[in-house]
């Protein structure tokens, strides 16, 4: 069938027309069947922002950037959105404007303002219009990460010179016998702690002991005082002294059962203690071939030079004859002091040991 | 030329001669437009036969301008998708060519294959009017010849070219899309992303009317080239040709034109 | 009544009516007859408005046509028929079609008096049954009767043919000149003929003009003509170029004929 002309020229200028308005609206990206709603916003200014830019709520393209105009002061710009009826905006509702990609397509979204304390926003003003803020443009960004790149630079080429070879191979050295050093105290700690365990064990049990013969022989001297003091009756006196000295006789006993073992505990422990004091100071000199820089690296390494700084000391006062094992039953605040100590210095040798790299990564920095 | 011109002025008189020669076809022109203009009263005459030119240079033109698009919106994804490889996220390609096809490659290559086929045509049926006194037989039946021939070829420009150019916009996209998701393994979500990501209503506006510009070319230059057809067989050849490379010409000086005017910031 | 008075009319550099006067009189049929290219259909032409004067001016019925509105113009030329040399039908209408352009632009015919209009002109020109053929279609001699055809059927009181003889075999020529003929007989029109056949001239006018030169060099009955002493008229009327040449002083005239002949 051939049509005539008016038909045909019909068809085609009614498609033609239907076409154009359906795909204007679609190419809008507009909903179907919902009356849009008007929303306003003022801005200081909106960046790269053009007529048709998608609006985003919570993420949801919801509309269109209907129109984008100076404000009547011209103090501002102000953005007039078509967005869905469906929304819902926020008590504190905010219009941010950011690039949407780094090509240049810029996007407003609706924000609780809120949610972004840091953001500088424009005054809402009457007549619903909100306020509003604006990223800055990625080129900005740019230009900023341009600066952080040239100053990373500038400080690249100082860390060069001062991080010479010779350097490098003191620190490796450092960190190598930091490592060594570190196990070695680890594992000689492990064991001393158990020695020392043992050794106040059995201290505390002489302790008891002689406590208990030395109450045992006031209570003997006592009774022979007693016995001179009544007088009279030898043969009682004679019975007192010879129960006296029968008493002393197993004081003496109990007192050689007591003290019988100490000896060699003693010697032991004087050893270890020796040798402990020889690491610590070892790591003492450690510390310091550091360089003056380690004051720096944090409480941490302060507490362990404490902790070896403690060890030194009672190391020195056994070797200075105070502190035989004697000494340290009397003053068992330097006994507690020096187990604190030595768990510090395990905690920390132990973190050294595990993280190197963190002791190395600040010294890197300077 | 009673004066015999010097050797050494000749290049120069050419100069002269041309230069006249171009304002006086400036002249001629606008006087054929002045005169077409008020030939749109004679309503009478014309409103019968638009009808007929609208069916004949507009309808009848659809699959030339379609072809065109269609071919140019395969070609335009691909080779968007070559340009941005690894650079650009690829539903870049929708925008570039929803935006091209939309804004320059419809209008005008549409514009361009109609200068042929529309402006060869009116421009050889008139000449051969003009060389056989089909136009003077046609004055002296006391017709406008202007209203009777010029005004409905014009006014079908105007009007089918827009048609035209929406049809070939929308097969050139939908040939892009269809090389995007089958040749370039997009999804029609990324190339619908793409697409609306920089539209703007007046893309579409911008669009009909670069192609209501291009219609009034073609036509118009079609009609007046006919009309000065002179001398025959040949004179139609050397009118057709005119006609052609004219409104081409022009078309590209109004696609820059409205380029200037209109999207500048 | 068609009066031309003092016609001057140049086309660039080139002179082609300087100063042509003639007259064609109520129910007169003149030939105007003269050399290929002398600006006979130039003549022709502004008698209809499709030409200006660049000098003098041309009446119809008493009113200066150069001087018309558009409207009035198109009112003048309902009343002039015009008969091209080639016909210049429209190629793309049928001869019924063709015939019809006339009538309905000029109004006030209903449907069926342009039927009737239509069958009765082409009866008039022996072309009956051909109103569903294409221009294309027809044959030379043919196509001239369709173009009388297309300038009677609005019934025009002046008729005005250009060259209508030309190219046609003998007998064609005959049987168009008898048309011209009976067209004046049966519809009483003043008719003003262009050709450079002499025969036909002869045949078909009351009054021939001869024109030379941009202006009527002579005019009379045919019988005057045939017995002209003028050189020019002579060698036209009598086919010999040697007496033109003579009376043109020179060899102005056939040293001119090629150009003049390339259409303007």
């Amino acid at each position: 069938m051939k049509l005539n002309n008016e038909a045909a020229v019909g068809i085609v200028v009614v498609a033609g027309i239907i076409l154009t308005v359906v795909a204007a609206f679609w190419l809008s990206g507009r909903p179907w069947g919902e009356e849009p709603i008007e929303v306003a916003a003022v801005f200081r200014e909106v960046g790269e922002l053009r007529q048709g830019n998608p609006v985003k709520f919570r993420g949801v393209e919801v509309g269109r950037v209907a129109g984008i105009d100076l404000d009547a002061e011209g103090e501002g710009v102000v953005v007039a959105m078509q967005i869905s009826p469906r929304v819902v905006p926020p008590a504190d509702a905010a219009v941010l404007l950011a690039p949407a990609s780094l090509f240049g397509d810029w996007q407003a979204s609706i924000v609780s303002r809120s949610s972004y304390p840091e953001l500088e926003f424009t005054t809402a003003r009457q007549g619903q219009v909100l306020s509003g803020a604006t990223l800055p443009d990625i080129t900005q960004l740019t230009a900023v990460g341009a600066r952080i790149a040239g100053n990373l630079e500038t400080l690249a080429e100082r860390v060069e010179l001062a991080f010479t070879e010779e350097t490098a191979i003191k620190i490796r050295e450092t960190i190598e016998n930091v490592q060594a050093m570190s196990e070695q105290l680890t594992g000689f700690v492990d064991q001393q702690t158990q020695t020392y365990r043992d050794v106040s064990q059995s201290v505390l049990v002489a302790t008891d002991n002689i406590t208990q013969t030395t109450e045992r022989f006031d209570r003997v001297a006592g009774s022979v005082e007693a016995a001179f003091v009544e007088g009279g009756r030898i043969e009682q006196i004679l019975a007192n002294a010879e129960r006296a000295s029968q008493n002393l006789e197993e004081l003496s006993q109990s007192i050689d059962d007591a003290v019988v073992g100490v000896p060699s505990l003693i010697a032991q422990a004087d050893t270890t203690i020796g040798e402990l004091g020889e690491l610590s100071t070892s790591a003492s000199r450690l510390f310091e071939s550091l360089g003056p820089e380690i004051d720096q690296l944090g409480p941490t390494i302060v507490e362990a030079r404490e902790a070896i700084a403690v060890v030194q000391r009672a190391a020195a006062r056994i070797d200075n004859g105070e502190g035989t094992l004697g000494r340290l039953l009397e003053d068992p605040a330097l006994f507690e002091e020096t187990q604190a100590a030595i768990a510090t210095l395990r905690r920390v040798l132990s973190d050294l040991q595990a993280n190197p790299g963190r002791y190395i990564g600040e010294v890197r920095i300077f | 030329m009673t004066a015999r011109t010097a050797t050494w002025a000749r290049p120069f008189a050419a100069v002269g001669r041309s230069a006249g020669g171009f304002f006086a076809a400036f002249g001629r022109f606008g006087t054929f437009f002045v005169e077409m203009l008020r030939s749109l009263r004679d309503v009478g005459t014309w409103v019968p036969l638009l009808v007929g030119q609208m069916r004949h240079l507009g309808v009848d033109s659809i699959p030339i301008a379609l072809f065109l698009a269609a071919f140019t919106g395969i070609v335009l994804a691909l080779q968007a998708s070559y340009t941005f490889t690894g650079a650009v996220p690829l539903y870049f390609v929708g925008a570039l060519v929803g935006k091209t096809m939309i804004l320059e490659l419809g209008p005008v290559l549409s514009g361009l294959a109609l200068s042929g086929r529309v402006g060869a045509n009116i421009a050889a049926e008139l000449g051969t009017m003009r060389v056989s006194e089909q136009i003077d037989a046609l004055e002296t039946l006391a017709y406008n010849p202007v209203a009777y021939l010029v005004v409905p070829r014009v006014l079908a420009g105007i009007l089918m070219f827009p048609v035209i150019v929406i049809f070939a916009n929308a097969i050139g996209i939908v040939a892009g899309w269809i090389t995007a998701i089958n040749l370039l393994q997009m999804s029609t979500d990324d190339f619908i992303r793409g697409l609306r990501l920089f539209y703007e209503p007046f893309d579409i506006t911008f669009s009909l009317i670069k192609a209501t510009s291009f219609g009034l070319v073609v036509t118009a230059v079609g009609c007046f080239e006919g009309f000065a057809t002179k001398g025959g067989a040949e004179g139609v050849g050397r009118s057709t040709t005119r006609a052609v490379v004219i409104s081409s010409m022009l078309i590209l000086v109004f696609d820059a034109f409205w380029a200037v005017v209109l999207l500048q910031p | 009544m068609i009066e031309m008075i003092d016609l001057h009319k140049s086309f660039g550099p080139k002179v082609v009516l300087n100063g042509l006067s003639l007259r064609v009189g109520e129910g007169d049929t003149v030939a105007l007859v003269g050399f290929s290219g002398a600006g006979k259909s130039v003549a022709l032409k502004h008698i209809v408005g499709l030409l200006q004067p660049d000098m003098g001016t041309v009446r119809v019925d008493g009113t200066d046509v150069p001087s018309l509105s558009r409207p009035d113009l198109y009112e003048l030329r309902r009343r002039v028929g015009y008969v091209f040399q080639f016909a210049a039908l429209f190629d793309s209408m049928t001869v019924a079609e063709n015939l019809a352009m006339g009538l309905i632009k000029h109004g006030g015919f209903s449907k069926d008096e342009i039927e009737e209009r239509i069958a009765d002109s082409l009866e008039r020109v022996e072309l009956e049954g051909y109103e569903e053929n294409f221009p294309a279609e027809l044959s030379g001699g043919q196509r001239k009767r369709a173009g009388l055809a297309r300038a009677i059927a609005f019934g025009p009181k002046y008729l005005l043919y250009d060259e209508p003889t030309s190219g046609l075999d003998p007998v064609t020529t005959t049987v168009i000149d008898r048309l011209i003929l009976k067209m004046r007989d049966e519809l009483g029109v003043t008719s003003l003929v262009i050709t450079h056949d002499m025969d036909s001239a002869y045949c078909i006018s009351d009054r021939i003009a001869m024109l030379y030169d941009g202006r009527v060099l002579q005019e009379g009955t045919p019988e005057e003509i045939r017995r002209s002493q003028h050189p020019v008229v002579k060698g036209f009327v009598e086919g010999r170029p040697e007496l033109v040449e003579e009376g043109s002083g020179g060899m102005r005239i056939f040293a001119n004929t090629p150009a003049s002949r390339r259409r303007i």
